[in-house]
């Protein structure tokens, strides 16, 4: 096999850098200590039409939700016109029957659910990405669609995914991750554009 | 990672094809696609098939085995699954006309070797009601069959594309 043999986005270290590896080009990353607001509000949106978002997070409330929200030429739209559906399968109960697991829906939520679970315990943390869709075309909606992985209320394993969209058209300029429900964030979000 | 190829979509037309993309370079592709519209007013999801190395006709045969979480703001969540299927669904979300914009990232592994090809999928559209869906879906092709190139394609027949960007990585 020839060519190139690992990620670009995993040797970028997710931000630890800024390296540009060709497909993931990397925009922005931030690194915070107990912060309620991590704001992106330079995303190139008129370079990119997919972006990719990595987190890792930990927060000052165990069981604490990451959201997103996103600023439309500036705002930040905090009404709830935000549609979605997450869905999590943890490590422990009825595995294999799939209607045991949670799932969250709405179609008027003031967010759109990223990430599940960021605790306060040593070692703990929440992490995964989410992709956005549409961003800098004012003509489309813009859509969110991500992967998460963290602990649950239990302390084992739990897996989500799922996403939402903001149904009305505008140039999505930025995006906020706060906690939905918990306190303070401390961990690093980096932001990258697919080249295309 | 490499960007191998990158094409506008063809407008008006049900599939867009896209040839000579996978070889023996890599074993691992990712393809993206955004800002993919309908031409009309039918909302219907935007597949996939594969595209055989040997003529770069579409692969059409019941070899596409797969299951699919279909997440719904509007209601609970659906499972489908078919290990005879002729495509793979969803694997880049779905169309409507307007500013309701699909778009989803497809992971295929091995397409060119003499190899089993396995696919992993997210998407997402924002069609019909217009209702929201979050597609996840995993899939394989159980043959040895050498395949070197990928379709769009939208599931109704009288669907067409109205306008997207479709995007092919080399991973690994």
């Amino acid at each position: 096999m020839v060519g190139p043999t690992t990620f670009g986005y995993q040797v970028a270290g997710f931000g630890a850098g800024g390296l540009d590896l060709g497909v993931y080009q990397f925009i922005d990353s931030q690194t915070v200590s107990g912060q309620a607001n991590i704001d992106f509000d330079n995303i190139k949106q008129d370079v990119y039409g997919t972006h990719f978002v990595h987190y890792q997070l930990d927060n000052a409330t165990d069981n604490s939700i990451a959201s997103v929200r996103l600023f439309e030429s500036g705002t930040l739209e905090t009404a709830s016109v935000y549609k979605e559906h997450w869905y999590e399968i943890v490590a422990n109960g009825a595995n294999e029957n799939s209607g045991a697991q949670t799932s969250t829906a709405s179609t008027s939520r003031d967010h759109i659910r990223v990430g599940e679970n960021a605790g306060n315990a040593s070692l703990e943390f929440s992490t995964g990405y989410f992709y956005i869709y549409n961003a800098g075309n004012s003509s489309f909606h813009t859509s969110v669609n991500g992967h998460n992985v963290c602990l649950g209320t239990g302390n084992e394993v739990l897996s989500a995914f799922g996403g939402g969209v903001l149904p009305q058209a505008s140039t999505v300029d930025g995006f906020r991750i706060f906690a939905s429900t918990g306190g303070n964030y401390t961990g690093t979000v980096s932001l990258f554009g697919l080249k295309q | 990672m490499k960007l191998i190829k990158a094409e506008t979509l063809d407008t008006g037309v049900n599939f867009h094809d896209v040839t000579d993309v996978f070889s023996a370079d890599y074993k691992e592709y990712m393809i993206v696609v955004s800002g993919l519209v309908g031409n009309e007013s039918t909302a219907t999801g935007a597949n996939c098939r594969l595209l055989k190395a040997s003529d770069d006709s579409a692969e059409t045969g019941t070899v596409y085995e797969y299951g699919l979480y279909s997440l719904k703001a509007e209601t609970s969540n659906s499972v489908s699954r078919d290990t005879d299927d002729t495509r793979w669904f969803n694997t880049f979300g779905g169309v409507d006309d307007g500013a309701q914009a699909g778009g989803g990232v497809l992971n295929l592994f091995c397409p060119f070797d003499s190899h089993n090809t396995f696919a992993m999928w997210n998407g997402t559209n924002h069609a019909g009601g217009p209702n929201f869906r979050s597609y996840w879906g995993k899939g394989v092709i159980l043959n040895t069959t050498s395949y070197s190139g990928i379709r769009v394609d939208l599931n109704e027949t009288a669907a067409r594309i109205g306008g997207g960007v479709i995007s092919i990585y080399g991973v690994c």
